[in-house]
């Protein structure tokens, strides 16, 4: 058989070096050499080192004094362990380890943190001595015998970094390599972080304890929105722009933070963040933002809101409420999410703590979350184009408050309250609903102010603009049914909408004429059309009736879905969705920029 | 003096404010001017040094500067220099008598009240107090057991000591780990008893005595 021994370079003049002449009979011994052991500054890199170095010589048993350097380190039996897991991770056979002491056992029970790793299958003790080693050896009990290493890794006593940012770093750092283990990530970047943060003791105990299983369907996946995505990150320079730009590899990714170390102050990091996200608001989709950016991020108990990246999200969403921010963190503290969320955190991506690597599915489940996360926002980031807007509405537009009648004063009252209403509910998908019914509000308000009375030759009277309303003089006809004109700018056949294949009812399905009915026949205010309204408005406002049957469409589903409780009206079929709030907001947006002239604000918009 | 550079105030606050109010440390910016040469500033700033910690992502204003410069101008002024960062593994080693040290900071700073005090206390600045704490005594009897197990490695343990060997154990066994006045008594006794030519001693009472000094010292 084939003996390894480890033996170090005492560096005493006079003394013997260990083993020089060591022989066993009928067994090869190889002595590998380590000096200077206590001069390693990155003692498990040195370690992992001498394992490499020791399986070239491929050995049936490996000799290892526990002690390596200054005593208490007991580096010799940290060496056993990475031996020992580097195996497993390699799917090697365990090969029997004899540890060499200098104490009685007893003593190194009592003094080595890593004795518990004697009691480890194939790992035996005795004296730093030849005859000791002689006398194992020849005992025959030194041999191999099979095992399952997952039943003996609780005495594996490694513990993680003792100091707070230093635990951080570890979910941080484990949290890379696991990740970029699933999504299959080899560039240069990750490649070195393997090599160095793979090295330690403590990560080879993590990885052979929660060994990650095929992921191979992760790899496949691709962001199905298009956008742009900005990564926040101290540290995304040190393996998350690997991440991400695997996760966003289909989309534009911008990153900051690699510079946020050399920065003083959390103010600092706050206004270079800011002034990034202002610069490119309107290509910027979703920003996806680590939570703790500076070493003073990293005090005990700190309150959530003292975080630099609570700092940012606040500024993001005072900017632009619609701006998408994902926060991604290593804190499953509840308090801290809840604070986020109330100042707008859009969503949250927890790192992988060890802990969490418990569950062998939280990894795959991880990362799917992810993609569908950026996926959701992406596809939300209309907002930040309809927060834009209604700002500019509520601000320069219906605060403008010149000796207007109060019936336009009204007007601008309800316009005001319905789109600060619209705008929160389009924020959710659950009340996205709710978000159409007030942007529909607010054109019904718009088209009942601006139309007048009909009688039997005219189905609509709208004002030029609001001097001739004020004046009640000239109104001025605008269509007439004989003209023809509605009905001509249809593009479906007078008064029929495809979009009433979403009633449930044969009956409803088969109704036509709904627009037309109503105008042909009404000669008072009661049945004068809203349809009518509109399109009047739209064309004489906005100078063409391109998204009248759009917005048909839309008034549908309000009044059958929304309004009346929807019994009549397959919602499976047929879902409020982003084009419909995006398509209404513009129609409303177009008519009150081109009704209402700009004015300084009087307030803000909360 | 001990100074102590770090980056991460917030840290050091929490610690220092806990453990440590001592006159004989000083949390101090390493500010050397392009313009001047690092030892003269060394020699101006910080001449009454007996140790440095120093964070290993230590951010120097002067760029010009790399750690190891400022390493190597403290150790040339036989100032011990210990660099500390949560990622690294303790180790400490001594070269020309000056010892230098890579120190875990959370160890560093759960030893840094005991260290300190030492220094306040008896005016020695003990390394190794930073790396062990109170265990630091044990581990210089264990590295007295490693040396002499590794001397006698290819002998039996009823080997019986001769002169040479008794002299090789007092002088670079003995002297080289036990080192504190606080084991000087074992120390004493421990040289008395393998000198004592009365005696004939073997590998096996060799290391019985030391053990028996690990146990008596706990």
């Amino acid at each position: 058989m084939k003996i390894i021994i480890y033996r170090e370079k005492i560096g005493i003049p006079d003394f013997p070096e260990s083993f020089s002449e060591f022989s066993i009979d009928n067994h090869q011994v190889e002595l590998i050499t380590i000096s200077d052991f206590d001069r390693k500054e990155t003692i498990d890199q040195e370690l992992s080192e001498l394992v490499s170095k020791g399986r070239v010589e491929t050995p049936d048993i490996l000799v290892i004094p526990v002690v390596l350097g200054s005593p208490l380190s007991y580096y010799g039996v940290r060496l056993a362990m990475h031996w020992r897991l580097d195996e497993v991770a390699d799917n090697l056979n365990e090969i029997p380890i004899i540890l060499l002491g200098d104490e009685d056992e007893a003593s190194f029970f009592r003094h080595c943190d890593y004795s518990t790793f004697l009691k480890t299958p194939q790992v035996y003790y005795t004296q730093f001595n030849e005859y000791s080693i002689t006398e194992l050896i020849e005992s025959g009990s030194v041999k191999h015998s099979n095992f399952k290493i997952n039943s003996t890794l609780e005495h594996y006593n490694v513990k993680p970094p003792a100091s707070y940012k230093s635990y951080h770093s570890v979910t941080n750092e484990w949290c890379i390599l696991r990740w970029a283990d699933a999504l299959k990530i080899n560039d240069e970047k990750i490649t070195s972080i393997r090599k160095t943060i793979g090295a330690s003791l403590y990560y080879k105990l993590l990885r052979c304890k929660y060994p990650i299983s095929n992921m191979d369907d992760l790899t496949q996946k691709i962001l199905l929105n298009k956008g742009t995505i900005m990564l926040v990150d101290d540290e995304v320079e040190k393996g998350w722009k690997s991440i991400f730009s695997k996760i966003c590899n289909n989309q534009k990714l911008i990153t900051i933070g690699g510079n946020f170390n050399g920065m003083e102050t959390s103010e600092e990091i706050v206004n270079f963040t800011m002034d990034k996200v202002k610069s490119c608001e309107f290509s910027l989709d979703v920003v996806i933002l680590d939570l703790r950016l500076s070493d003073n991020d990293f005090i005990d108990n700190l309150s959530p809101t003292d975080l630099t990246g609570y700092k940012i999200l606040k500024e993001i969403k005072e900017f632009n409420q619609g701006i998408q921010v994902i926060v991604i963190s290593a804190t499953s503290k509840i308090w801290n999410l809840l604070e986020l969320q109330k100042i707008g955190a859009d969503g949250f991506i927890m790192k992988e703590s060890p802990d969490l690597s418990i569950d062998p599915m939280f990894t795959k489940q991880s990362i799917s979350n992810i993609y569908s996360s950026i996926d959701n926002h992406l596809n939300r980031s209309f907002l930040k184009v309809i927060f834009k807007g209604t700002k500019k509405i509520i601000n320069q537009k219906l605060n403008y408050n010149q000796n207007c009648t109060s019936s336009l004063s009204d007007l601008k009252q309800s316009i005001k309250q319905n789109i600060v209403s619209a705008f929160i509910l389009g924020q959710n998908e659950v009340t996205i609903d709710y978000s159409l019914f007030n942007y529909i509000q607010i054109l019904e308000s718009y088209c009942k102010f601006f139309t007048s009375r009909n009688s039997d030759r005219t189905i609509a009277y709208v004002y030029n603009n609001l001097e001739d309303r004020k004046l009640k003089t000239n109104g001025i006809v605008i269509y007439e049914v004989k003209d023809n004109i509605i009905y001509s700018n249809y593009k479906y056949e007078k008064g029929y909408y495809k979009f009433q294949k979403y009633c449930k009812s044969e009956k409803d399905k088969q109704f036509k004429n709904y627009i037309y009915d109503k105008a042909e026949y009404s000669n008072d205010d009661r049945f004068f059309s809203f349809a009518l309204q509109l399109a009047a408005v739209l064309k004489i406002h906005l100078g063409n009736m391109n998204l009248m049957p759009k917005l048909m469409e839309l008034i549908f589903i309000r009044n059958n879905k929304i309004a009346h409780s929807g019994q009549n009206f397959d919602s499976n079929k047929r879902k409020v969705n982003k084009n419909d709030i995006e398509t209404i907001f513009q129609v409303v947006f177009s008519l009150i920029e081109r009704t209402f002239s700009s004015a300084p604000p009087l307030h803000t918009f909360p | 003096m001990i100074y102590l550079f770090e980056d991460r105030k917030d840290r050091m606050h929490q610690y220092l404010s806990k453990a440590v109010t001592s006159v004989n440390l000083k949390e101090v910016v390493f500010d050397c001017p392009y313009d001047m040469d690092v030892n003269e500033y060394i020699n101006n700033a910080f001449g009454d040094a007996r140790a440095i910690l120093y964070h290993s992502s230590y951010k120097l204003a002067n760029s010009i500067i790399s750690k190891e410069v400022v390493k190597d101008a403290f150790i040339k002024r036989k100032v011990p220099f210990i660099f500390f960062s949560g990622g690294l593994e303790n180790n400490y080693f001594e070269v020309s008598g000056v010892t230098q040290a890579y120190v875990n900071s959370g160890d560093m700073y759960k030893n840094l009240g005991k260290f300190i005090e030492k220094v306040d206390e008896t005016g020695e600045v003990v390394i190794p107090i930073l790396l062990y704490g109170s265990k630091y005594l044990i581990n210089d009897i264990l590295k007295a057991q490693k040396l002499n197990a590794r001397y006698f490695s290819n002998k039996k343990s009823d080997y019986p000591l001769n002169s040479d060997d008794k002299y090789i154990l007092s002088k670079k066994v003995i002297e080289v780990s036990l080192k504190s006045n606080l084991l000087l008594s074992y120390k004493t006794e421990y040289v008395n008893w393998l000198l004592d030519s009365n005696n004939t001693i073997t590998v096996a009472d060799v290391q019985r005595k030391i053990n028996d000094i690990l146990i008596n010292f706990q």
